[in-house]
């Protein structure tokens, strides 16, 4: 009997961890969002993650769109050739890669490299104390450390997944064409009849979505790092696995809003 | 008839940790223009003590007078300006690895967030920073080095030149001697005599380096168990009297000083 009561208190413990969790993730988040109105705003910060996030996450968010959208076209084949439906096989990848894998795998490659390099910055800057000497320097850390990278991670990763979706169609274009022999035109043709503006936008704003809760992991978990080198890297591993939850948390949710009638 | 008011009062401080007691009603006056040094073993509570008036730990109880004005009592905001006057060298010196020595050094000139004094371009930071640079003995070229690329001595002279930057009314320094040659030691501590001496700052070092403590302060005083245990001239650190302040001083084993070696 003790050792139910026990394990039913463990999960109590750990649900209202989770509780607390939240509610202080939430009340940092928040806090780094009202010093979006509140002067001063750290532009050479809020750049140098743009283009951190942006533009350095590039060449791994394009590769993984591209494999992506040809793994879809060659799996899509080996189950509607059976049925002969080839003719489908266009629509599938641009519904996929615009509405889940486009905003999904870019997310996720995203939260891998950029959630920990925010995370592993911030957590070093933590337990070497530069956080503590940017107070002494009249400078607000969450203000020159976290609300740059949120508004850079909501801005970037948009951008990332418009790449994304492109190169996700086209990698689905490339295998059908040069593998499965579809004709170019036709495949053209049914991607352009299946492209929804609606697909394109609800995926952006999912990538908007997932940009900020990146950037909110890595900058909460590397702020609230301890114990030196441990910590830093404790704290960025629970930075990447908690942006990933979220996002495809949070992913179910906004597909269950915006597509499930 | 009431003396000078203390440029930093301090009065029934309190802070601890869960079950572990470290400041436990310290009391503390250091008038202006003074270099005031604080002595004590690892974990007494020297660090905390210092961040407790930086605003970077919220004390349980006691005041905290910065020219008169409790600043616990401040919301963040109007404790603002009090923490403008102070300058601060971390012990690992804390320069920021993602920019270069001279916007460390030009860091607080450059802040945005100074409401009470003004801020510069970026063009006559840097020239100050040179300026800055040189003032700590190192040539005006070392700005555009990253701080990974000094070594433990430069990092603390950098540290330094940051701290000095906006003339700050009040420096502290914390354990500035540590990890550095006895000969490096002696060399930051003539800057930060210099430094002080020529802002007329008024001066908190925590230290539990002898010889340090002797040259850069006028007052000394021992931290033990929660609470300043001694006071006095720094000259008379080493013949103080006190068996406690003896013991630590002089370095010895036995003593009312017992030191837990269990791990």
């Amino acid at each position: 009997m003790d050792k139910i009561l026990d394990f039913i208190a463990g999960i109590g413990r750990t649900l209202l961890d989770m509780v607390r969790m939240a509610g202080q993730v939430a009340l940092f988040g928040l806090l780094a969002v009202s010093h979006l109105v509140r002067p001063p705003f750290y532009w050479r910060t809020f750049c140098g993650s743009l283009i951190e996030i942006g533009y350095f996450s590039l060449p791994v968010v394009a590769l993984t769109a591209l494999f992506s959208g040809g793994v879809i076209a060659l799996q899509s084949y080996t189950g509607f050739a059976q049925y002969h439906a080839q003719s489908a096989i266009a629509g599938i990848v641009i519904l996929a890669v615009t509405r889940e894998l486009g905003p999904v795998l870019a997310g996720l490659m995203v939260a891998g490299r950029v959630g920990a390099a925010m995370s592993a910055e911030i957590g070093t800057m933590r337990v070497t104390n530069q956080i503590d000497a940017l107070s002494t320097l009249s400078t607000n850390p969450i203000k020159y450390l976290v609300t740059p990278r949120l508004l850079a991670g909501t801005l970037a990763l948009p951008f990332l997944v418009i790449i994304a979706d492109i190169l996700g169609v086209m990698g689905g274009f490339i295998v059908c064409v040069m593998k499965l022999n579809f004709v170019p035109q036709a495949y053209i043709s049914a991607t352009i009849a299946s492209f929804k503006m609606m697909d394109v936008t609800v995926g952006l704003a999912k990538a908007a979505i997932f940009g900020f809760l990146i950037a909110l992991m890595g900058c909460y978990h590397g702020y609230h790092s301890r114990g030196g080198a441990e910590g830093v890297g404790a704290a960025t591993t629970a930075a990447v696995v908690a942006a990933s939850i979220l996002l495809l948390t949070f992913d179910y949710l906004l597909t269950d809003v915006f597509f499930s009638q | 008839m009431t003396g000078p008011t203390p440029k930093i009062r301090i009065r029934g401080l309190c802070k601890s940790f869960g079950p572990k007691v470290v400041l436990n009603g310290v009391d503390l006056d250091v008038m202006e223009g003074t270099s005031f040094v604080i002595i004590g073993g690892s974990g007494t509570g020297k660090s905390v003590l210092l961040r407790c008036i930086l605003g970077l730990v919220t004390p349980d109880a006691g005041t905290i007078e910065i020219d008169g004005v409790d600043v616990t009592a401040l919301s963040p905001r109007h404790r603002e300006p009090y923490m403008e006057k102070i300058g601060m060298l971390f012990q690992n010196a804390a320069l920021f690895d993602s920019l270069t020595v001279w916007e460390n050094v030009a860091f607080g000139l450059m802040a945005a967030g100074r409401q009470h004094k003004h801020k510069i371009s970026r063009a006559d930071a840097k020239t100050r920073a040179g300026e800055l640079l040189e003032q700590v003995g190192m040539d005006p070229g070392v700005g555009a080095l990253s701080p990974a690329e000094l070594s433990g001595g430069m990092q603390k002279r950098v540290g330094l030149a940051r701290a000095i930057a906006a003339r700050p009314e009040i420096l502290f320094f914390d354990e500035p001697t540590t990890g550095l040659d006895p000969i490096m030691g002696a060399v930051i501590d003539g800057l930060i005599v210099d430094c002080v001496r020529k802002l007329g700052s008024t001066a908190i070092a925590i230290t539990h380096d002898m010889a340090s403590a002797q040259r850069i302060g006028d007052q000394a005083a021992m931290l033990y168990e929660g609470k300043l245990i001694w006071q006095g001239a720094a000259t008379s650190l080493l013949a103080s009297g006190n068996p406690i302040v003896d013991q630590f001083t002089h370095g010895r084993r036995e003593g009312p000083i017992k030191v837990d070696v269990r791990v």
